[in-house]
């Protein structure tokens, strides 16, 4: 996954499926702090809420104008809650997959375990 | 003093108070010096005064003089030496130095014509040179200004006013009121003393220096990048500037296609050319020296540009500042601070705030962005 900027037009332009949210999210704010970025607006605000147990509930909301873009012609998912408007391609086709309570990313550590998100669909229900 | 030399060869005949004298003002037939006799009161600890008496009508003239104990004199007459055009001081020691000569100069944006030049050495303070300067022109100086006798120096053009109580300018309120057409060295000055004088020029336009003031900010952490520049009041910065820039790959000096704003610290200082941050040692005139990093592969040809008043990554330290420059009225600055990848990312920091004419800073604030 090759995530860049087009800062210019306030794209966020990627060559394969996003399924890593907190991936995405770590890559825009490194793009952002460069001496290249910072010069334009932020991309995105970012929600990490904590759900106990290592599950986190993640969304990222592009704003100040900032779209999704796949220039290259093919399938993609864009998995978990990356909001945000979708600039259309010719011969790209997307799914979304939103998650309403989690989602899991290899940044930062194993992600929850099947107990740890029983343990928390139950809290939720019993809540 | 008559004719250009001290009556009676300089040697006092009367006691204190007012004096009241015969001259001879003609000399077989014809008016010596026109008949005019001057009358110079320029004891060392007073404020000095002189007045041009004509005698060629005879009778009795009155030469009006002003004087009082001046305040500003605390050294003794003896803490000086004197020469062409220089007066050393002992206490503290120091040697202050009068160049005689056209000089063309620039304070605070404002370049004007100036006939001479003060510099001194040991960053010594405007309340001694002033005394020196003083001493310079006191009854018993032996030292001269522009060829003329110290003790009858009065001014560097015929065409000014005189400055009767100080020749060199008066110094009241901790502030120097230098005399017509004499420029002062900007590098003589004691940090103290940036602002305190003032200027008049060769054509009579009073020039004071500008009020020096930067930007900073803190609360910042290694690794950290930040951006600070003038707001443009919609989100961003004001990156219009009308100045572009060209330069060699390669280089570390570009020419500007103008003159930068007097609000652009014409020393260290950073600098956008094309959206490549760049810093710089220093800005003479239309060229940017010192560039780091140099200028990139292909070079710039009237590349736009515009000046950050901080633009760095953190390396080291919590804070940052702006080079230093002159204040020309109140803005609006905008501040990023961002810090992502590794480390420990925080939520991209964004505001504006005031500068004014003591400066502006801001602080970060630092919200975990994980």
């Amino acid at each position: 996954m090759t995530i860049t900027v087009d800062w210019a037009n306030k794209l966020v332009l990627s060559d394969a499926s996003l399924t890593d949210i907190v991936a995405v999210h770590a890559r825009l704010r490194d793009l952002e702090d460069d001496a290249g970025g910072i010069i334009y607006q932020q991309t995105h605000t970012w929600k990490a809420l904590d759900l106990g147990g290592g599950a986190f509930f993640y969304q990222l909301d592009l704003i100040n104008g900032y779209q999704w873009k796949f220039p290259t012609p093919g399938n993609y998912t864009m998995t978990g809650n990356l909001n945000g408007a979708i600039v259309p391609v010719a011969g790209v086709y997307i799914e979304r997959k939103t998650s309403a309570a989690y989602s899991t990313t290899a940044i930062g550590g194993s992600g929850p375990s099947a107990s740890d998100i029983a343990d928390a669909v139950w809290a939720k229900v019993l809540s | 003093m008559q004719n250009g030399a001290k009556y009676n060869s300089g040697t006092k005949w009367w006691s204190a108070g007012p004096v009241q004298a015969l001259f001879k003002v003609k000399s077989s037939g014809s008016l010596i010096a026109s008949g005019i006799v001057t009358v110079l009161s320029r004891e060392w600890g007073y404020s000095f005064s002189h007045f041009d008496v004509d005698c060629s009508a005879g009778s009795e003239q009155v030469a009006a003089l002003s004087l009082a104990a001046d305040s500003n004199i605390t050294r003794l007459t003896g803490n000086y030496t004197a020469g062409a055009n220089t007066v050393t001081s002992t206490s503290p020691s120091f040697t202050v130095t009068l160049t005689i000569g056209d000089t063309t100069q620039s304070l605070g944006g404002v370049s004007k014509l100036y006939k001479g030049t003060i510099s001194w050495t040991g960053a010594a303070r405007l309340s001694e040179v002033i005394q020196a300067l003083q001493w310079l022109c006191h009854e018993d100086s032996n030292g001269t200004v522009g060829g003329v006798s110290g003790w009858n120096y009065r001014k560097l053009n015929s065409a000014y006013t005189d400055v009767l109580a100080a020749p060199f300018g008066q110094f009241a309120g901790g502030r120097w009121f230098t005399a017509q057409g004499w420029w002062v060295d900007p590098a003589s000055l004691h940090s103290s003393d940036i602002q305190a004088y003032q200027l008049i020029s060769h054509d009579g336009t009073t020039v004071t220096p500008p009020n020096v003031i930067s930007v900073s900010a803190g609360n910042l952490a290694v690794g950290d990048y930040i951006l600070v520049g003038k707001d443009d009041g919609s989100g961003g910065f004001n990156t219009t500037t009308g100045i572009t820039s060209t330069g060699t790959a390669g280089a570390t000096t570009v020419t500007l296609s103008g003159a930068p704003a007097s609000d652009v610290p014409t020393g260290a200082g950073y600098i956008r050319i094309a959206g490549n941050a760049h810093s710089y040692t220093g800005i003479s005139g239309t060229t940017v020296s010192g560039l780091s990093p140099a200028v990139p592969t292909g070079g710039y040809s009237g590349a736009a540009t515009w000046f950050p008043y901080i633009d760095k990554s953190i390396s080291s330290g919590s804070s940052a500042s702006s080079g230093t420059f002159n204040y020309g009225s109140d803005f609006t600055a905008r501040v990023r601070v961002r810090q992502g990848g590794g480390g420990s990312p925080i939520v991209p920091f964004e505001t504006t705030f005031g500068v004014t004419s003591s400066g502006g800073s801001v602080n970060a604030i630092r919200n975990l962005d994980a």
